[in-house]
């Protein structure tokens, strides 16, 4: 049992899904995360299983502290999010699910490159299909953006590991860049492997997939969506690439732009998307500082914004769910209705801000100690900013235009006791880790020698930023400056592909075809003059206008030979 | 019988069992006799290899002729290798023809059908074995003349016009090859192929062997459509029945390259190629040619086996691209490729035809919806496909590595870009059928839209777990290919 | 109500930063009220900047469709 590679319980699994009877497969989703969470319990650490194939040692499974966090924090979230969808009665969201959860969590025990490789690739072809199972043409072209983008990015991946394997002889994965190394003088191995990283975590100017594809993924399927696939990236870059100093840049930029973007979005879920975005930031941050409380923090920051985020995607999708919309413009008011969903969507509102007894504070408060300690003054005052910006989409902005706010008129059930359900345990574990964050530290792969709580001044603080901030939008509200939320989108770096690429190709075709035309026309009229006495004389026209294909085969071997006759003599 | 006779009897069996199958005129019995023939020819290439892997080069002479003077068969692991592929993919393809010949071929000329394909078997196998560079001319229009019949005599009348194009073709680059070999005779004074590696490093200089060389390089070239000489083939696949087309793509070009190594690294031996003639930077060139302008034409063909076909000359290309490197890495890559081109591209053409079969066509559209009526065929061509781009896992992938690893070794940073474009160009034809597999549904939804017949489905998936099997454990492939490149170099069998 | 609520609380926070100790690292993190000044200009300027980014970026929601 504890030689099976973690994951291929899920993915096994999954596979054996379809063959149950419909309505029992949901169940059957829901028990797979607890074998495998089981199986992990039995795994020692520093266990590992190597083979060989053609000739390189693999490790396709190793396991350590970093990795054993992950593994369990993604079971946890497998878990939540097939109880969440217990009433889905779609085999495919169910096989793609399970074996997306099976191959991320394969992919973050990996030990070599290749098997990383592999999990990575599998866990782009499989999530796809929880996007393309709404079944819309909207949703088949956002799917095979984000295939492309994500298979690019695997790809990318790929090259990179070829180069670094060149380099280093080394298939290995661990810390990429050494100590006394920066990214400037990595080769161009560990640069392709930068990018396929940066990529999967939504870089800034990488990111529009996240935006692009997860609102257009089913209700359920977005749960899934949001826990996955960018936290693998964080994953692989605390192991590749900690204490590189160009993440710090990276991710305090990622942590800012993405809140402008969320006050203007009309798609509350696509707002959780850009809310996502920002929360990576501070992750890589705390990775790009690379010491021990920095990647702790890091850690204990993914760790966490699983469960929220996928807390606060349940709430949105149990919006969408029971009023068929997820626009702030139409919604509103929800409270009466769905008392319960709204306050879970609290909770998770409230630790996603990091508010003091909630979780995203014992996380957060590790990486900005680590920005503290390292005098990282702008970077501070950066995270600040983004803190504020936190607190108005995700604490504020989503809550009060979903279930307060102006009252939408729509009137509907509470969600699904199965959807309570996960919520609530979601929102109990956010309080619980909140309120006991020793829990938490003990997973995390370094000691930790902080206590949240031993500052009282420190929670004051973070009340203050909070509370302003609080206050200042109230105050926007009342002097009538809060933009009004409208139906519209808004262009982001996916207009680049979708708008102005295939333009710009459309306007060299028509250009091409026009220069063409005009070259045929020019020789055509000097052929038709030339040919007019021959034609004339051997029959009707066309037999002779017609080049055979033969005479042009025979006319290329002739240019070879003679080619390569004449290379030969000179 | 003792084993000293294996290398006559690989040719000699199906020699003789052709003109029987004639005599048979039952196509059920033909067929019965064309398998027996070839699995036996099958067994007796397996027993080689493992002969010649154990006890090095196994040599055969007609009538006790010695050498220099005689014919003589001389079967090491190169070509050893490559007789266990033409073999086995012989054998799969006729498993397969027992129901999938009789759709396209007329019951009175299966017989002539099972003639003219042990013919093509006994050629190539010919072509591979023999140790005399005239009797490889002799083999070749064998196969040739045989392989022009097959083409042709599909439903499709478009064969005829693609036969008579690939026979003029081959004829010229036929002829091409006994230019060369009696300009090699007229200098050297012998036939046989290791006496002319012996005899032509001390006439380096000489005028005569160059040209020969040239005529040689070109007239091989034809044979295995090597860029721009491929214009031949794509129509010679597309309308040629379905199994010969499988039988073909995955066999005569394979031997074709395998002759292009023989004559390049054995007979005028890489120092003459490579150093004294400018050989390494057409090949570069013309393979990378290959591989861009092959899969970019892909993508826009609307018949899948045009655009196989397209895809063979870009697969070729890799091929090619291995040989130019002159490095035993290199040649490694390609001879592998040789193995596992022939397990995807017969895989895939074996799969094409299933869904011919069932839903009336090849062309794009005709596969609409064939996810839902044809799963299992269509999980074959994924799986396929998959390993044509070069997934991990999958045969596809262990030769782009293999090649991508000696491209690296020789620091061609250009051509690694033109593998990876190469790639990307495959995920795009392969994703167009795809798509078209599984994301539309069916124009018109004809009666005969269920999963194709088990003794069809069975072949296809034996090449389609191969290309799995050979993805996961290369020790073999790749051991063999290793130490057939490390002969070839001159190091020891 | 709610509003005067919300600023009572606030207020209340920012008296009860003089009566508790609170480290600071940085000189200008420990002026009184940092904090609170701090989230209210953020979250107003991330508030209108955004607003003025809807200028360049807003289309009208089938504008990819056409």
């Amino acid at each position: 049992m504890s030689s099976l590679p973690p994951g291929l319980i899920l993915i096994l699994g999954g596979l054996v899904l379809p063959v149950l009877p419909r309505s029992v497969q949901a169940k059957g989703a829901l028990v797979l995360p607890v074998l495998g969470l089981l199986q992990l319990l039995f795994l020692s650490e520093g266990m590992s299983v190597d083979v060989e194939i053609a000739g390189y040692s693999l490790l396709p499974v190793r396991v350590d502290k970093l990795s054993l966090v992950f593994g369990y924090i993604f079971y946890i979230a497998a878990f939540l999010a097939a109880l969440y969808a217990l009433h889905v009665r779609d085999t495919t969201q169910h096989v793609a699910a399970m074996m997306y959860v099976g191959s991320a969590i394969g992919a973050v025990f990996a030990g070599d490159l290749i098997t990383l490789f592999v999990y990575w690739e599998i866990t782009a072809l499989t999530s796809v299909f929880l996007i393309w199972a709404n079944r819309s043409e909207r949703a088949y072209r956002a799917g095979l953006r984000y295939l492309v983008i994500q298979i690019g990015s695997g790809v990318l991946l790929l090259s990179g590991i070829l180069f670094y394997f060149h380099e280093s002889g080394s298939l290995l994965f661990t810390q990429l860049i050494g100590p006394g190394e920066s990214l400037v003088t990595a080769g161009p191995g560990v640069w392709l492997i930068f990018l396929a990283f940066g990529i999967k975590c939504a870089f800034p100017l990488l990111h529009n997939w996240l935006q692009d594809a997860y609102p257009q993924a089913t209700i359920t399927g977005a749960v899934f969506l949001s826990a996955f696939t960018t936290k693998l990236a964080v994953y692989a870059l605390a192991r590749g690439f900690p204490g590189t100093e160009a993440l710090i840049g990276i991710g305090v930029v990622m942590t800012l732009f993405p809140i402008f973007f969320a006050v203007i979005e009309n798609d509350l879920r696509k707002v959780l998307c850009y809310s996502l975005n920002n929360q990576l930031g501070f992750m890589v941050v705390g990775i790009g500082i690379g010491t021990e409380l920095a990647l702790n923090g890091a850690i204990a920051h993914a760790f966490v914004h699983i469960l929220y985020k996928a807390l606060l995607f349940m709430s949105m999708g149990a919006v969408l769910y029971r009023t068929g919309t997820i626009r702030a413009s139409e919604l509103g008011g929800l409270y009466r209705s769905m008392p319960w969903t709204a306050a879970f969507c609290i909770v998770g509102a409230m630790s996603i801000s990091a508010f003091p007894l909630f979780s995203g504070f014992v996380a957060k408060s590790l990486t900005m100690s680590a920005v503290i300690e390292g005098y990282y003054v702008l970077t501070f005052i950066g995270l600040l900013v983004a803190s504020a910006g936190v607190m108005e989409h995700s604490g504020i902005k989503i809550p009060y235009f979903a279930f307060f706010g102006r009252d939408s008129g729509i009137r509907c059930r509470e969600a699904p006791i199965h959807m309570c359900l996960a919520m609530g345990i979601a929102a109990v574990l956010c309080i619980g880790i909140g309120c006991f964050p020793d829990l938490l530290y003990a997973l995390l792969p370094y000691p930790v020698d902080y206590e949240p709580y031993a500052d009282f001044g420190h929670s004051l603080t973070q009340f203050q930023l909070l509370l302003f901030a609080a206050l200042a939008f109230a105050v926007l509200l009342r002097m009538g400056l809060y933009p009004p939320e409208q139906n519209a989108i808004n262009l982001d770096t996916d207009w680049f592909y979708r708008r102005l690429a295939p333009n710009v190709i459309h306007s060299i075709t028509n250009n091409l075809a026009n220069v063409t035309d005009r070259l045929t026309a020019t020789t055509r009229l000097a052929g038709r003059t030339l040919m007019r006495s021959v034609i004339r004389h051997y029959g009707p026209e066309g037999t002779l206008a017609r080049t055979w294909p033969t005479g042009s085969m025979v006319l290329w071997i002739a240019v070879l030979l003679a080619a390569s006759l004449v290379l030969y003599f000179v | 019988m003792t084993l000293a006779q294996l290398p006559a009897l690989q040719v000699i069996l199906p020699l003789i069992a052709a003109p029987l199958c004639l005599l048979l005129r039952s196509g059920r019995l033909a067929w019965l006799l064309s398998i027996l023939v070839s699995a036996t020819a099958l067994i007796i290439a397996v027993l080689l290899l493992r002969l010649v892997l154990e006890n090095g080069t196994v040599i055969y002479t007609y009538g006790g002729w010695a050498a220099p003077w005689g014919i003589e068969y001389r079967v090491d692991i190169a070509n050893a290798f490559v007789l266990a592929i033409v073999t086995s993919i012989s054998t799969v393809v006729l498993l397969f023809s027992r129901v999938g010949a009789s759709w396209e071929i007329k019951s009175s000329e299966q017989s002539l059908f099972y003639t003219a394909y042990l013919l093509c078997l006994t050629g190539l196998l010919g072509m591979t074995v023999t140790g005399d560079a005239f009797n490889l001319f002799v083999f070749l229009e064998i196969s040739s003349l045989s392989s022009y019949v097959l083409i042709a005599m599909g439903p499709d009348r478009r064969g005829l016009t693609a036969a008579y194009q690939y026979l003029i073709m081959g004829t010229i680059g036929a002829t091409f090859i006994l230019i060369a070999v009696g300009l090699l005779y007229m200098v050297t004074g012998t036939l046989n192929m290791a006496d002319l590696a012996n005899l032509l490093p001390a006439l380096e200089q000489s005028r005569t062997v160059r040209v020969a060389f040239a005529f040689l390089t070109v007239g091989i070239g034809l044979k295995l459509a090597m860029f721009p000489l491929h214009l031949w083939l794509p129509n010679a696949y597309a309308y040629a029945p379905h199994v010969v087309s499988a039988f073909l793509a995955a066999t005569a070009t394979k031997v074709a390259v395998y002759v292009l190594v023989r004559f390049i690294y054995d007979v005028f031996g890489s120092s003459f190629a490579f150093d004294s003639m400018p050989l390494q930077s057409i090949l570069v060139v013309l393979g990378a040619a290959a591989v861009l302008s092959g899969s970019t034409v892909a993508i826009f063909q609307h018949n899948i086996k045009r655009m196989l076909g397209y895809s063979s000359v870009a697969q070729i290309g890799y091929m090619i691209l291995g040989i130019s490197l002159a490095s035993v890495s290199g040649l490694t890559a390609t001879l592998v490729h040789l193995l596992n081109h022939a397990l995807m591209k017969g895989g895939l053409f074996l799969a094409l035809a299933c869904m011919a079969f069932q839903l009336g066509g090849t062309r794009l559209v005709d596969l609409a919806g064939a996810g839902r009526r044809m799963p299992w065929t269509s999980a074959a061509f994924v799986v396929g496909g998959l390993s044509l781009i070069g997934v991990p896992l999958t045969a596809g992938f262990v030769s782009k590595w293999l090649l991508v690893v000696a491209v690296l070794e020789a620091g061609w940073w250009p051509v690694l870009i033109v593998i990876a474009v190469g790639s990307l160009l495959a995920v795009a034809y392969i994703w167009r059928v795809i798509e078209m597999i599984y994301f539309r549904s069916a124009t018109n939804p004809d009666e005969h839209s269920e999963e194709t017949h088990w003794s069809l489905l069975a072949p296809v998936w034996l090449l389609i777990v191969a290309n799995v099997y050979f993805g996961l454990h290369t020790q073999w492939s790749v051991g063999v290919a290793q130490r057939a490149a490390q002969m070839l170099f001159g190091g020891p069998g | 109500m709610i509003f005067r609520l919300l600023l009572a609380l606030c207020i209340l926070l920012v008296v009860l930063e003089l009566v508790v100790h609170r480290h600071s690292t940085f000189p200008w993190e420990g002026w009184l009220g940092f904090y609170a000044v701090w989230g209210f200009i953020s979250l107003f300027g991330v508030v209108i900047i955004g607003k003025q980014l809807r200028r360049f970026i807003k289309r009208r929601e089938d504008y990819y469709d056409e």
